[in-house]
């Protein structure tokens, strides 16, 4: 469980996010969408630790955020990152390998039990045929599910994903939506093999992916939550409008999942 | 890698450097050939004369100066080169050598200091000159990695600019130290030319004590060094406390250069060269990286100093010398190299 209370969070004298709000169960996928510049990266930022909150409190599973060492912290939140570059030097298990790094000492020494939780990740995320490959043969949806096992390595119960889908082609941002779906909500054969499910932040800018994958969408704007709840529920075509100043329409696809399309006609331009 | 080939590295590192230690006992004034060698030192330990040796001055040769200059240098070789490892993992930038970051002339400026002051003789005052060389030399880099940041990060170009303005203002100074001083001149020059001036155990022991805490100091940072390598928020995020982890580098790198550099002088490329071989070759786990540049470092600078001691024998070459005519053209290559491969 999540439990972010009234924080405000900035760079400098000017806050990003201001008393920002809200509360998700286990198991849940909550999508943090918005403008450019909105605060979504900088709440991944803040519930990681790397920026300080200037006031309010984030919990994960009843635990402040702010009495945990760095240690602590990585073992309750793991971050997957936008995977934009990537050093070279490591083949696809070391780096995986790595998200077990809340759990070493200095010397980085995998016990059996950390290479079992590498072993079962790798193939829970379909790379164990390429564990011994170079991280730098991977193409750009391998990489990003390279950094979504290394997050899981780290076996934490709040999973951060900082807009994952951008630089994919529609296949692996489908693939990775999926897979993100299946962590929040395992099979009754995986909760029987001990995987529990995890509780799920992911920033996004494609709203169409959102009424298939996610279980609640945040939106944020000028750093404040302007609505929160399920994905029918705040894809609003006025709501949407007003927030992207642009003028859209929001309708459902056959199967009822919601759709959101430009509502203007470009040979009136 | 598997697990039958980790081993590999080290055993290749080791086997060069076990050629290296008899060729660097054998060539010199007098050759001693490793026949000889053997029969003088194992009639040395069964406490008789060497039929090969009657008055004892090739065992004299052995031990009281080529086994200790050939540790010094073993040292200093281990020390620069898993320093230079340690810097280009910690700035995650392949060009990041104690030399060209300027902590070797910075902590060269501190030694000559300290000699100017009395140049040492007895074991305690052997050991300040290795302490005031850590002074000058972790004062340069904290300038260097200063004038170099941009924001969190530090960039190549600026790093080595600033590295080359610090490193030429630290020999600046320390020429002008040398150019006042009145009598041991000759033997300042040699030194920061990247000789070893000192003959016998004496340096040996005035760095041992830095030694064993930067080099063991160097072994254990191989899994941060990693971790860091996906940049430092990732690293945190993974739950290594990387103020810490930048510090301590920097700390226990200085530290392994400033011993290094106290006795055999102002030694470049080493520390550059080394490391892009290990990685080129093993790849760049810094668990590995670390070590097995510790050994081939160790290893190739007794290689170099046969070679200054050889080629207008008897006379013999600053062995930094050597190391910056073939580290030139080498760190060359690595600037094309890099440019093109996936290796760093």
């Amino acid at each position: 469980m999540l439990e972010v209370k009234e924080i405000t969070v900035g760079y400098g004298e000017k806050p990003v996010l201001k008393e920002l709000s809200f509360r998700i169960p286990e198991g849940t996928v909550l999508a943090l969408i918005g403008p450019n510049g909105s605060g979504k990266t900088t709440f991944i930022r803040a519930a990681s630790g790397i920026i300080p909150l200037q006031k309010g409190s984030i919990r994960v599973e009843g635990h402040d955020l702010h009495k945990m060492n760095s240690q602590e912290v990585a073992r309750a939140i793991a971050v997957v990152p936008q995977a934009r570059s990537i050093p070279p030097a490591f083949c696809v298990e070391e780096v995986v390998a790595l998200g077990r790094t809340p759990y070493l000492n200095w010397l980085g020494k995998l016990s059996d039990h950390d290479q079992m939780i590498v072993d079962r990740v790798l193939e829970q995320t379909d790379l164990a045929a390429m564990r011994d490959r170079n991280v730098a043969e991977l193409s750009g949806g391998e990489q990003q599910r390279l950094f979504l096992a290394r997050a899981l390595a780290q076996e934490a119960p709040l999973l951060l994903l900082d807009e994952p889908t951008t630089h994919l082609d529609l296949q692996y941002q489908v693939n990775l939506m999926q897979r993100v779906y299946r962590l929040a909500h395992p099979s009754n054969a995986e909760l029987a093999a001990g995987i529990k499910a995890r509780t799920v932040v992911v920033t996004i800018h494609d709203l169409n992916l959102l009424s298939r994958y996610t279980d609640l969408v945040a939106l944020l704007v000028d750093g404040r939550l302007v609505e929160m709840g399920a994905p029918a529920e705040v894809l609003r075509p006025d709501l949407l409008s007003r927030t992207y100043h642009l003028a859209l329409d929001v309708i459902k696809d056959a199967s009822g999942y919601t759709l959101v399309t430009p509502a203007d006609d470009p040979t009136d331009l | 890698m598997n697990k039958k080939n980790r081993l590999q590295p080290y055993l290749i590192t080791t086997l060069i450097l076990l050629a290296a230690l008899v060729l660097s006992f054998a060539v010199g004034s007098v050759f001693i050939s490793p026949r000889t060698m053997i029969d003088v030192l194992f009639s040395a330990v069964r406490g008789e004369a060497s039929a090969l040796d009657p008055n004892g001055v090739y065992l004299k040769i052995i031990t009281d100066l080529r086994i200790p200059h050939a540790v010094l240098l073993m040292l200093a070789g281990a020390a620069l080169a898993g320093s230079g490892g340690a810097y280009q993992g910690l700035f995650r930038n392949p060009l990041a050598d104690p030399y060209l970051i300027g902590v070797s002339s910075g902590a060269g400026l501190g030694a000559v200091a300290a000699m100017m002051i009395q140049w040492p003789y007895t074991t305690l005052g052997l050991m300040v000159v290795p302490a005031a060389a850590f002074a000058g030399g972790i004062l340069t880099v904290l300038l260097v990695a200063q004038l170099a940041r941009v924001g969190k990060t530090v960039p190549t170009t600026n790093l080595i600019l600033a590295g080359v303005a610090a490193s030429a203002f630290a020999s600046a100074l320390t020429s002008a130290l040398m150019i006042n001083s009145t009598g041991e001149l000759r033997r300042a020059l040699v030194w920061m030319m990247g000789g070893s001036t000192q003959t016998g155990w004496g340096p040996v022991w005035g760095i041992l004590p830095y030694m064993v805490v930067g080099l063991c100091g160097l072994v254990i940072i191989g899994h941060p060094l990693n971790v860091l390598q996906f940049g430092d928020e990732q690293a945190q995020q993974l739950g290594i406390r990387v103020q810490r982890v930048r510090w301590y580098t920097i700390a226990i790198a200085t530290l392994s250069t400033a011993a290094a550099v106290a006795y055999t002088g102002i030694i470049g490329f080493l520390g550059l060269v080394v490391p892009h071989i290990v990685r080129l070759v093993w790849g760049g786990d810094y668990r590995r990286l670390i070590p097995v540049s510790m050994l081939g470092g160790a290893g190739l600078l007794l290689l170099m100093d046969v070679i200054a001691r050889s080629v207008i024998a008897p006379q013999e070459i600053p062995v930094g010398i050597i190391t910056a005519l073939l580290g030139g053209p080498f760190f060359l290559w690595i600037l094309k190299r890099s440019k093109s491969q996936n290796y760093w």
